[in-house]
């Protein structure tokens, strides 16, 4: 590796190249960090605990693919630029250095990067999502997912097949969502985790809302679908309230008064609307 | 193996003679579809158009497709003991029939595929011009706008990305890069170009039956509701996978037996490499797609309730990508054996680590088969998150030696900027946005949030159009002399390249942000809030499909009337430049045998005009 700067020989002919290139990136890695910063408060917060795991996980991946691609697009121009034939040169480049150390430093690196975000943000992202699961006193709120449309029951409280989606802010709800007929997926954009909704079977989503917020103020607080399900697919949403706990007790309140009158506007249990899309 | 007969060259036919094995194919076909639909409508009392008469009437046509484009002369005929009298034909009526060489079934493939292209595109750009606006306009219902939705999907995976470079360079360009004379089954060969256009044509036309309502990936139970177009979604890309497995025989076959002397496994070219473990992944995974799409049709025409509530209906998820996720490697496995294929011969220097290449073609295509459930993240229980988590992660350790191949090989390079080498840099610097961004995938907490949304639509349009697409367009014009015989105008090959990289680039980047902000994918109308970034991304999809429009006008005009080229215009050492261009019916004018290594540039190594006559021997 002893050989002068851009001389013959190869990969450790071009020490000075390889400090320009360790120089650059060593500078777009920098300002990359500097900007995703701003960039990221632009994306709206996430409004439930869980959301805010997945929310941390994208940041910080986001964070540590900065070098990595600013190392490959780096490298890519800049050989482009300096390694480009001049007017002249119309022989081969000099013959291919051994870059056996760089290989497996490459290799070493690549390897350590990956087991790593295996374990952090993955393994230990799902365990605190997963950490719901058993939280003392959850809500239960049954979705039931059908050709197009939400309903939500809320059997502790006596409530069912309410349209509208209301949340008590800082309590666990144990969402079971299920179908009626094809596949969906139920999804609330800042709620952020979603699950399909599988005919015959029955899932549970253990969200923690934790931000007041509703369709009207912010779009991506609504149910919609994610799992394509008929024509009606883009527009099978619904509006979500994550609203403060002793407006929750008093929702319940006003709409246990009403569970006849909602039963009645119940669905049928055979999905009659489920009608064929007929061409 | 035997060479088939071939009418001598000299008397020219007429133009309707040269198309006439084809006209005859598609007349047999349509008789055989028409017929078979209507005596199967008139027995069972449907509709002609009904499930069971339409897939009778698909495969009595598929038959008489195949007999009526040679198959009756050269297949059948001999089981019956009679000799063959099936004429190959010369010149351009080779293309329009039955035809053994493996040169001109690729070419077949190669045309196809650019059809099927070109179709799919064009259904992306009313997708395009319907997301102009929140609401539902150019397309009068959903339904129109889904049915676009599946021929897009479905001929650009099944038609396009898994058969451009392996139906259409692998059939032209393995022998010649591994030094054969033809692959080892021409009758089968000559056949499995025949299966494309039946599935291109039920694909193509399933809107006239309602369309493809569940897109490209067709899950149940939402098929059991569909119009019959499920039925040709069913039908077309079965007929797709039987053609790729019946070249997946031919290459596999070609590359283990018939390399030319001295030509080692590791001393073999990276195509060749990235062809086997190609056509391996193929040979394995392709019969249980086939089984996915049988069962999925005998749950319309029984009907069997494999996939329906009283069934299991995640089933077809784990059947469809069992086959789908190693299929994603080969669309992708093929593409970077084109990156490295080109680099040397650009960077005037020898390719660096082609053991370290020769590690990742065999260690992608391993994990391959291990990553499916990442697609299925939501739909699956927790129990799968973390297997397939770690799995997919670690698929990303081989992925990268084909970037430390190409950075290793550029670096101290005395490149050549032309049409091709700018296009595989432009490939690897799109499909490095596609790899980052599958990172992100598979990390199943970031997944939860961004599955089914349009950030997994950038995520795999990043790499296999930015990835695939492009390495697709680089070999285009890297082997444009060699299977033409002219060269294709540079400058209009850069111009087209360099809109390309940008249009494409200001069509999926902004998807990502779109996705993150609450768009779903598969949607005709979407909330206001999402309005200005979609005018954005629609504005740059024009401009990426006008793009293709001057590689089009480029390479046609080049192939009519382009300066004649060398026989090794890049001064290249595989031997499929060894040969004059375009290559003679047996490819080399004597066997070659390989004395020399092939990526080696450099000072000090011969110059690709004494492989020349190495290759040739002394004629
Ligand atoms: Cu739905």
């Amino acid at each position: 590796m002893s050989a002068p700067a851009g001389g013959a020989g190869g990969g450790g002919g071009h020490r000075r190249d390889l400090w320009i290139v360790a120089a650059w990136w060593a500078g777009v890695t920098v300002l990359g960090e500097i900007l995703v910063g701003p960039l990221l408060r632009l994306y709206p917060e996430a409004a439930s605990r869980e959301g805010v795991v997945s929310d941390d996980a994208i940041f910080y991946l986001l964070r540590l693919v900065v070098p990595v691609v600013a190392l490959v697009v780096i490298l890519l121009v800049y050989s482009m630029v300096r390694f480009r034939a001049r007017a002249g040169e119309v022989g081969d480049a000099p013959a291919q250095a051994r870059g056996g150390r760089w290989a497996f430093a490459w290799l070493g690196v690549s390897a350590a990067l990956t087991v790593s975000v295996i374990f952090y943000p993955g393994v230990t992202g799902l365990l605190e999502i997963w950490k719901s699961k058993t939280a003392v006193n959850p809500l239960t709120v049954e979705v039931v997912a059908q050709q197009w449309e939400w309903r939500f029951s809320y059997p502790e409280l006596g409530i069912e097949n309410a349209e509208t989606l209301v949340l008590p802010k800082g309590r666990t709800v144990d969402f079971v969502i299920t179908s009626r007929d094809v596949i969906h997926s139920f999804w609330v954009p800042s709620l952020r985790i979603k699950k399909d909704a599988i005919p015959g079977e029955t899932r549970h989503l253990f969200l923690t809302p934790d931000r007041l917020t509703s369709t009207e103020e912010d779009p991506m607080t609504r149910v919609q679908c994610a799992e394509l399900c008929g024509i009606g697919h883009a527009r099978m949403r619904a509006d979500v309230r994550v609203v403060a706990p002793a407006d929750f007790e008093a929702w319940a309140a006003e709409q246990g008064g009403t569970t006849a009158s909602a039963a009645e506007g119940s669905l049928p249990s055979t999905p009659a609307r489920a009608q064929a899309v007929t061409p | 193996m035997t060479a088939p007969a071939r009418s001598p060259a000299g008397e020219k036919p007429s133009a309707l003679g040269t198309v006439a094995p084809m006209l005859r194919a598609a007349l047999w076909g349509v008789a055989g579809l028409a017929g078979g639909a209507a005596v199967t409508a008139l027995f069972s009392g449907a509709r002609v158009t009904a499930a069971l008469p339409l897939t009778v009437g698909y495969l009595v046509g598929l038959v008489g497709w195949l007999l009526g484009g040679g198959a009756w002369e050269h297949w059948v005929r001999p089981w019956f003991g009679v000799p063959s009298t099936w004429d190959e034909g010369s010149g351009t009526a080779r293309y329009w029939r039955y035809n053994t060489d493996h040169k001109v079934i690729g070419i077949q493939y190669l045309v196809t595929s650019g059809a099927a292209l070109f179709l799919a595109g064009l259904a992306a750009m009313a997708m395009r011009l319907e997301l102009m606006t929140p609401q539902l306009d150019v397309f009068a219902t959903n339904q129109q706008y889904n049915a676009f939705m599946g021929v897009h999907g479905s001929l650009m995976i099944f038609a396009v990305a898994v058969v451009a470079i392996v139906g259409g360079f692998g059939n032209y360009f393995v022998p010649l890069v591994v030094g054969a004379d033809d692959m080892p089954f021409p009758f089968v060969n000559g056949i499995s170009w025949w299966f494309v256009v039946p599935g291109v044509l039920a694909i193509a036309a399933s809107p006239l039956l309602g369309g493809i309502q569940a897109g490209w990936t067709g899950y149940a139970p939402l098929t059991s509701q569909a119009p019959d177009g499920q039925v040709l979604y069913y039908v077309g890309v079965f007929t797709l996978g039987v053609s790729s497995l019946l070249t997946a025989v031919n290459v596999i076959g070609t590359i283990i037996y018939m390399r030319a002397p001295g030509m080692t496994l590791m001393r073999m070219p990276m195509f060749a490499w990235g062809m086997l473990v190609t056509s391996v992944l193929n040979l394995l995974w392709v019969p249980v797609v086939g089984t996915a799409m049988t069962m999925g049709l005998l749950d319309r025409l029984v009907p069997t309730p494999f996939f329906n509530a009283s069934g299991l209906p995640v089933v077809w998820q784990d059947l469809f990508w069992l086959f789908g996720h190693p299929e994603v490697y080969i669309i992708m496995l093929p593409a970077w054996a084109i990156w490295l294929e080109v680099l040397p011969v650009f960077a005037r220097k020898s390719l660096f680590g082609y053991r370290w290449a020769v590690v990742g073609f065999v260690g992608v295509t391993l994990l391959s088969m291990y990553v499916w459930n990442h697609h299925m993240f939501t739909a699956t229980g927790d129990g799968r998150a973390i297997p397939f988590m770690s799995s997919t992660e670690i698929i990303s350790i081989p992925t990268g030696f084909f970037y430390l191949v190409v950075v290793g090989t550029l670096w101290g390079a005395r490149m050549r900027l032309r049409t091709p080498m700018i296009l595989v840099l432009f490939s690897v610097f799109n499909f490095l946005f596609g790899g980052i961004t599958g990172v992100f995938l598979s990390d199943v907490p970031a997944d939860y949030a961004l599955q089914d949304t349009f950030f997994v639509v950038s995520h795999f349009h990043y790499t296999i159009v930015g990835g695939m697409i492009f390495a697709w367009l680089a070999a285009l014009h890297y082997w444009f002399p060699k299977y033409t015989g002219r060269m294709y105008n540079e400058r209009w090959g850069q111009v087209s390249a360099w809109l390309q990289v940008i249009a494409f680039n200001g069509l999926f980047f902004p998807m990502y942000i779109a996705g993150m902000m609450g768009m779903n994918r598969r949607v005709a109308d979407y909330l206001p809030y999402l309005g200005g970034i979609n005018v954005a991304i629609s504005v740059a999809a024009f401009v990426f499909g006008a793009s293709f429009l001057i590689t089009l006008a480029n390479l046609w005009v080049s192939w009519l009337r382009g300066p004649r080229a060398a026989a090794n215009p890049w001064e290249a050492k595989t031997l499929e430049w060894q040969t004059s261009s375009p290559p003679p019916l047996h490819n080399f004018a004597s066997p070659p045998v390989l004395t020399w290594d092939m990526y080696a540039y450099g000072e000090g190594t011969p110059p690709a005009s004494a492989l020349a006559a190495l290759a040739q021997g002394d004629d």
